[in-house]
This record gives structure tokens, sequence and C-alpha cells, in this order.
């Protein structure tokens, strides 16, 4: 019971608080960043897999698939130390010794993007889907073009009707960034992680900062469900 | 001769192997009112969404105000069929307004968005034809507010602020509750005093032989029989149309 006796709560929140709100606003940079790419792509995608093109729809079947099928962190893990290196081997076809480097940041923020939006966009296209075909022959009667129809009429009512899905994403996206972690990231769990190592407060740090993620994710819950609630008015 | 609004020529529909229209023949002048009624599966809902081409036909050509929907090649270019279409209104069974908009929001959207109006003037055009269908009071609601009728009049106006030459109505008043199909009626009378060039498909016999100027019975894809209402409903001459105007006036005797 030795432990019990050098838990040290009182040290290690004093110390490791402030170092987690420097990696709280990391990881809300991260979110926010990897969020909107996230929704803008699961849109786009949506609405490729829902056009008339074959071939644009099987490279997005392709894509999806890729995604949905290796784990994110291998993702996060490839953005950031292969995909550098590749375009630097193509960049050096036409400029000699040319090393491009991604911002740890900015690797996080297109992994989580393109991840989320692959996920996000099934979402989205079920929500199209699910629009009443009267809404486009309404817009058609009155004159819009299809793309007109989808983009002013469709796509509005689907994405309301995907926000509360979204709203979940984006809750577990926030504690995904904590894999940005293995790309180098200084937010929470990295900047926990060298606090535990050199003070050897293992049991505190990583309390602290368990807490901290729910803290940060259950307000955020309530903040869904009572969006569901506002959203479903004029459904 | 007054002009030509609607020709249509040889109009031949098929889903798959199924022909829903077996050439049709039909034209429709101006202020003219036509009232297609049949049995359902015959075609008359499909005839009508051929006219704004909702439903490309397979063959046969559909003229609106003397120019084709297709082009001189014989296809559907997308932008011209949206641009004809502008000058037909349709108001569905099931009025499909926009959920997410008011209602005079929804009477906005097209004006702004198709005939490139100003916010203000699309408003003040709203508005105008709001009051006309009786909703002056309901322009803030959403659809989800009002009731059928309410919605289905919400939808004339949307309809009517485009400033069509024709106007189309598919079984306007079908989705109705009994006691809420008067007031819609009322406003597609008023426009029918107006002058409006009118196409409708509907049930409401009584409505049709009193409105209409040409009645078209319509069965298994073809037009029967058609002429004035009197003639029509009191004098059909063809067996068919005896029989479903026989069954629609008195239904309790269909079984027997």
């Amino acid at each position: 019971m030795d432990i019990l006796n050098h838990l040290d709560f009182a040290t290690a929140f004093k110390e490791l608080t402030p170092e987690l709100w420097q990696g709280l606003i990391i990881a809300l940079e991260a979110t926010l960043g990897g969020f909107i790419l996230a929704a803008v792509l699961s849109v786009l995608i949506a609405v490729g897999r829902l056009s008339e093109s074959k071939v644009l729809k099987g490279m997005l079947v392709v894509v999806l698939e890729i995604v949905r099928g290796t784990p994110l962190l291998v993702q996060l893990v490839y953005m950031f130390y292969v995909v550098p290196l590749l375009i630097s081997l193509v960049a050096q076809f036409f400029i000699p010794n040319y090393q491009f480097q991604l911002n740890p940041l900015v690797a996080g923020i297109l992994g989580l993007g393109i991840n989320y939006g692959c996920y996000l966009s099934e979402v989205v296209r079920a929500a199209i889907l699910s629009i009443d075909k009267g809404q486009t022959e309404a817009a058609l009667a009155l004159g819009y073009t299809q793309r007109q129809a989808l983009w002013s009429i469709v796509i509005p009512q689907a994405t309301r009707q995907a926000i509360p899905v979204f709203g979940n994403y984006l809750i577990m996206m926030i504690k995904d960034t904590s894999l940005l972690a293995f790309i180098t990231v200084n937010e929470l769990l990295l900047r926990t992680q060298a606090y535990a190592s050199q003070t050897f407060l293992t049991i505190e740090s990583y309390t602290i900062l368990a807490i901290a993620y729910l803290i940060l994710s259950l307000p955020l819950s309530q903040v869904v469900r009572l969006l569901e609630k506002g959203l479903s008015k004029h459904a | 001769m007054p002009k030509s609004m609607i020709e249509v020529t040889q109009l031949h529909k098929s889903f798959g192997s199924l022909e829903i229209l077996k050439g049709i023949d039909l034209r429709v002048h101006q202020g003219e009112i036509v009232v297609i009624i049949g049995p359902s599966g015959s075609g008359k809902s499909t005839l009508l969404r051929c006219l704004n081409c909702l439903e490309l036909p397979t063959s046969g050509t559909v003229k609106v105000e003397g120019e084709n929907f297709a082009d001189k090649s014989g296809r559907y270019n997308e932008k011209r069929v949206a641009r004809l279409r502008t000058e037909i209104g349709m108001v569905f069974q099931s009025f499909n307004l926009f959920p997410m908009m008011t209602a005079i929001e929804n009477v906005m959207a097209a004006q702004i968005k198709i005939r490139k109006k100003s916010k203000e003037e699309a408003r003040k055009t709203a508005e105008k034809y709001l009051k006309k269908v009786g909703l002056a009071e309901r322009m803030d609601h959403y659809p989800s507010q009002l009731s059928g009728g309410q919605k289905q009049r919400v939808a004339i106006a949307r309809a009517l602020a485009m400033e069509p030459h024709i106007m189309l109505f598919d079984e306007a008043t079908s989705a109705l509750d009994p006691e809420l199909v008067g007031e819609v009626l009322k406003v597609i009378r008023e426009l029918a005093d107006e002058g409006m060039t009118m196409v409708l498909v509907t049930h409401e016999m009584r409505f049709a032989e009193e409105i209409g100027d040409r009645i078209i019975f319509m069965d298994k894809g073809v037009i029967v029989e058609e002429g004035n209402p009197s003639e029509l409903f009191n004098a059909p001459k063809h067996e068919r149309t005896k029989l479903f105007i026989n069954q629609v006036l008195h239904p309790e005797s269909e079984k027997i």
C-alpha cells in the first residue's frame, strides 16, 4: 500500500493543469480544422457517390474501403511520415533535393479530416436519400436544375438531419485527437506522458487527463442532445 | 383561333417494358381549363407530369407556347427544360413545401434563385400571392405549423409567384381532409375566373364538371373520350367512360 501513501494529486494537479490547457488549445485546433475538412469532404463524397458517373463512384468506393479498412492511428502515422516522403519523391523529378515536410498538426488535421469525412459521408448519403423525392420535383417544377435543386433544397435539409449525428462524431474526434500524440503533436496526452515520466506521478497524471477529457465531452453531449431537439422542430 | 399553350403530339411514355402512355395528342389553348379524369393507373398523372417534363417522353413531343422541350437534335437539355418549366406552375398532391423555410420563404425562394429578383422584390410578390390565397396571416409560419389546406394554398402561391402562363394541378386536393378541400378549390376557381390556362387531374367530379372547359377521360394510356363537361358527364359515348362515371358518381353500386 506504499503507492497510496505517495499519491500526490495536489502537486500533479497544480503542475499538470497549465500544461493541459496548452494541450487543449492544440487539440481544439486539430478538432476544428479536422472537423471542417471532414464536413466538407463528407458532403462532396456523398454527392459524388450519388452522381451518374460510374468512374467517380468506383474511385470513391475504393477510397472509402481503404479508409474504413485501416486504423485511424495507422492513417495518421502514414500521413505524417510517409506522405511527405512520397511527395518529395515525386517533386524531386522537377526540383533536385526537394524535401517536403508536413507540420505535425497539419498532418493530424488532414488525417482526422479524411478519416471522419469518409465515415460522415455515409451519414450524409443516407440523409440525402431520405429526403422525399417530392422536394426535388417541386424545385424542378419551379425551374431549378437538378444541381440547383440538390444544393439549395435537398442538401440543406439533409445536413440539418445529419447534424445530431455530426455532433456525436465531433465529440469522438475531440477524443481521437489524443492519437496525434503519436505523430508528435503536443496535445494533452503527449504532455501528460512527458510530465508523468519526469515526475513518476503516473496514477495522478493519467487520472487527471482522463477526467479532463470527461469534463470536455460531457457538456458537449448535452449540447448535441439539445440540438437534436431544436432541429426536429421543422424537419 | 386562340393561342396554343400546350401541344402534345404522339406522346408515348414507358417505364421499363411497361407502357403508360400510348400515343397521346392534346392541345390546350390560352385560357382553357382542361380536366383529366380516369381510373387510377390510367396514365393521367404521368401525362400531366410529361407536360412540364418531370417525366421525359419516351417518344413524341411536348411543346409549350410553341417551344419544344427537346432541342433540335431531340435531346432534353437540362437548362432548356428548366427555363421552359418556369412558365409552368405545378401543384402536387403532397404539397412538397420546403420544410425548412417559412411560408413566405417558400414563395420567395425560386423568385430569387431562378428569376434573379432582389429579396425586397421577391418579398413583395410573395406577399401579394399569399394574400391572394388568403394566407396573409400565416406568412411566417413553417409548413409544419400549417394545416393541409393551408399548405396547399402556400404551394399554389409559390407556383403563382413565378408568374407562370400555365398551371398544372396533380390531384391537388386528394391528400386533404374533406373539410379542407373547399378552401383549395376556391383558390383554383378564382384562378380559373382570371383566365389562367390550367390542366388539372382530379377526383372531384363535381368540381371538374363545374370548372372545366373540356374534360378528358383517360384509360389504359389513351384518351378514350373528350368533350365539354355536360356532354361527357351526362351523355358519355363510350362504354368505358359510362362505367367510370357511373362508378364515381354512385360508388355504392360498384360491387353489385
